[in-house]
């Protein structure tokens, strides 16, 4: 669990000492009845298609990845040893939780899934990812996303 | 992810996160954010726990319809989920004793393949079983990847397979699919290993581990920068670095 108490002192050091950006304005954007809204997942874990670019040094990029993909055509490239990988290798819904999603939309807890999503390599500063992440959000209303889920590593 | 949280927001887009790390939700207040006590590397806890797997979502997708924002944290209650040994697990890959010599890379080399044969049955038979694998990264078959370790515990590495990935990028990749390669082998049977357990065996008992290992200290005083970052940050978890007193 990631309690810092509970990790080693070097890395609840590293994940204290680790410097956050922080903002002046504080958006809020309040949507419509969840069961309505187009979701798009984001994660930091380094993930994608085996056919697309690895991420590489302090990568700021993102790698799009089809909602259908098959979770065998899905790999990981992120640079960081320090977080646990053997969940990812057994399942991929514990990092790009694919086939959860698809059952929220199902079921009619929302309304429905996004045709892609996305990845970025958390080890980055996310101040370097500003550029891409606003233009990902223009790549994301084109799809009628209205909503996204964030999911870290 | 706090931060990106931020920037989607300001464009217009609704965000909530399953966040691991509460004091960077409390230093960067995303707009909404569900802190999880999961482990860092399974947001969503534990591997096939379908129901922890759609709770985390449900809670973090509620958060949505709270007017309690911007900086909206919500702790998710803390179960474990995935952490805690599996005291009935009984790994379905057993190797024997080996050792790493580097100044004899031949019959290291041999050692490996045997270990190889060892391990490879489980995990073909994991493959076949989910038609799933994360191994693949570098670009070689496992015996290429072996073999380009072995070049580099020789000290003398042996050109990129790629020729758009420099050679020592390309080791740090071999030495994720050699983990990979391992890690799903040990996951082919029943049972829900912790990281810790599958962790220990591949570190404390194989060869492979110990071939990182291996590498680790031959690189990490690297003349070259970019493999002495890599040799001393990359191959070896920390955590078992500190495990192992390297």
């Amino acid at each position: 669990m990631v309690v810092l108490s509970a990790l080693s002192d070097h890395l609840a050091k590293v994940l204290t000492d680790l410097d956050c950006p922080t903002f002046d304005e504080k958006p809020w954007i309040r949507g419509g009845a969840l069961n309505e809204r187009r979701v798009a997942m984001v994660s930091s874990a380094g993930i994608h298609l085996r056919s697309d670019r690895h991420f590489v040094g302090s990568d700021a990029g993102y790698r799009a990845i089809p909602n259908d993909a098959a979770a065998n055509d899905i790999i990981m490239t992120h640079v960081s040893p320090n977080y646990d990988r053997t969940a990812f290798i057994q399942d991929i819904n514990t990092v790009l939780p694919l086939d959860r999603m698809a059952e929220l939309a199902a079921d009619g807890v929302i309304g429905s899934v996004a045709s892609h999503h996305y990845s970025f390599m958390g080890a980055t500063d996310p101040r370097e990812m500003e550029a891409d992440a606003r233009a990902l959000a223009g790549r994301m209303k084109q799809d009628a996303v209205d909503t996204v889920l964030l999911v870290p590593v | 992810m706090s931060a990106l949280a931020h920037y989607l927001e300001d464009e217009g887009l609704a965000t909530t996160i399953v966040g691991l790390v509460r004091l960077h939700s409390e230093k960067i207040k995303p707009p909404r954010s569900l802190w999880v006590e999961f482990e860092l590397g399974r947001p969503l806890g534990g591997p096939h726990d379908k129901k922890t797997q759609r709770a985390v979502l449900e809670s973090a997708l509620a958060l949505l319809e709270s007017d309690a924002g911007p900086g909206l944290l919500v702790d998710y209650p803390a179960d474990g989920s995935g952490t805690d040994p599996d005291p009935a697990w009984r790994n379905p890959v057993t190797v024997q004793p080996r050792t790493i010599d580097p100044n004899d890379i031949g019959g290291t080399l041999t050692q490996l393949l045997d270990e190889l044969a060892e391990v490879e049955p489980a995990y073909q038979r994991r493959l076949a079983d989910t038609g799933r694998t994360t191994f693949g990264v570098v670009g070689l078959e496992m015996r290429g990847v072996l073999t380009y370790l072995m070049s580099y515990l020789a000290g003398v590495p042996d050109p990129s397979p790629h020729p758009d990935m420099a050679p020592n990028l390309a080791m740090r990749f071999a030495a994720d699919d050699l983990k990979a390669f391992y890690l799903e082998a040990a996951t082919s049977g029943t049972g829900k290993p912790s990281s810790w357990q599958l962790g220990s065996w591949f570190w404390r008992e194989t060869a492979a581990g110990a071939l990182l290992v291996a590498l680790r200290a031959n690189t990490k005083n690297s003349d070259s920068k970019s493999l002495a970052r890599i040799g001393t940050v990359f191959l070896v978890p920390r955590i078992w670095v500190d495990e192992l007193g390297l």
